[in-house]
């Protein structure tokens, strides 16, 4: 509701809104949105359908992606990390205490020049190495447009 | 502050003015600046709204690992990997130092109530209307053709360990969660500061 004040003359005109009902729908918005707020961010990061996961009898295989026959394997070792792509393998050794992600990146993107339609790859991990790792490397892999990635049992050779 | 009538206004008001000489004074609030506040708190709190809510317990022991290529997270059965305990959802199922202890990869005691959960899971989304209606409409895949790209939603497995974890303990709870008919996990993490 507003509040039109003529004064003297008729020609002056002072409009002042009533923001009461306004203050009123602002607090049970703010109390409502603070109760129901969720203030940590929990997201995902996907293990792809892969060829290499359990099928159950009445489900036919997932298409094979394409490129499949051309190996990318990525092995986190307690030294480094060494990317096994076709034929070549490439080792990129940990900078002080920590792995060098920037130059994984950089294989990575080399590897993607090279065969841009393949979108899989696997990564295998030393078991005692912290699980922290596995989700680092995995990252890195998604940002290098390999999406569907696997993960392998047996660990690196 | 006085209630008035609307309408009435403040610096008209009889209290304000100078009768028998005698000097009073009402001081109106200012609420301008309430409101200001009150819209940016409103636009932040809205901005930061999840509408799914929280769809993960986390329990105090559990640090997520960072990552920022990530998906939304959807509600699905939760396996926790804690450096105290393993559980399904909220209920505890063994202490981590069993599954450290054990040689074998198959958890039994993890195993026989994440396939209760899968299986209720399967109950809970087939008795929705909606997935019902959607069923009957899409047609059934026949042999020999392209499978769906997405497999069923309830056997996804979400996944949450602590960082430090080794990985041996992850893949064992890994090989039991695909035993026990998961098709597909999921890990939880932590959105990076620096991802979009």
């Amino acid at each position: 509701m507003s509040e039109v004040q003529e004064s003297g003359g008729g020609r002056k005109k002072t409009f002042e809104p009533n923001i009461v009902p306004f203050i009123d729908l602002m607090s049970v918005l703010i109390t409502f949105l603070l109760l129901t707020a969720v203030w940590t961010q929990v997201s995902m990061i996907q293990i792809g359908t892969s060829i290499y996961g359990k099928k159950t009898e009445n489900s036919p295989p997932p298409p094979m992606p394409e490129e499949a026959d051309v190996p990318l394997r990525l092995d986190v070792r307690p030294n480094g990390y060494v990317l096994v792509l076709a034929k070549n393998t490439y080792q990129i050794p940990k900078t002080g205490d920590q792995y060098d992600d920037v130059a994984l990146r950089q294989q990575l993107d080399y590897a993607k020049q090279q065969y841009p339609n393949k979108k899989d790859g696997a990564v295998a991990m030393a078991d005692e190495l912290p699980y922290e790792y596995l989700i680092k490397a995995m990252d890195v892999m998604i940002q290098a447009q390999f999406p569907q990635i696997s993960v392998l049992t047996g660990g690196p050779n | 502050m006085a209630i008035h009538r609307p309408g009435e206004k403040f610096r008209y008001h009889r209290l304000l003015s100078r009768a028998n000489g005698k000097r009073e004074m009402v001081a109106a609030l200012s609420l301008t600046a309430m409101v200001d506040m009150f819209t940016v708190l409103v636009i932040f709190l809205l901005q930061n709204y999840s509408a799914t809510g929280e769809i993960i317990y986390i329990p105090k022991e559990v640090t997520l690992p960072k990552a920022s290529e990530i998906k939304e997270l959807k509600p699905s059965v939760v396996v926790t990997i804690s450096t105290k305990e393993l559980l399904i959802d909220k209920t505890p199922i063994m202490s981590f130092d069993a599954v450290r202890a054990q040689e074998e990869w198959l958890l039994q005691p993890l195993s026989e109530p994440l396939k209760k959960a899968i299986e209720m899971a399967k109950q809970k989304h087939e008795a929705k209307l909606g997935n019902q209606l959607r069923q009957a409409v899409t047609p059934p895949v026949r042999p020999g053709e392209a499978a769906p790209e997405e497999p069923a939603p309830w056997s996804k497995i979400t996944v949450q360990a602590d960082k430090g974890i080794d990985f041996l303990t992850v893949k064992k709870v890994m090989y039991t969660v695909t035993e026990a008919g998961a098709s597909e996990i999921n890990f939880a993490v932590m959105k990076r500061a620096d991802a979009e």
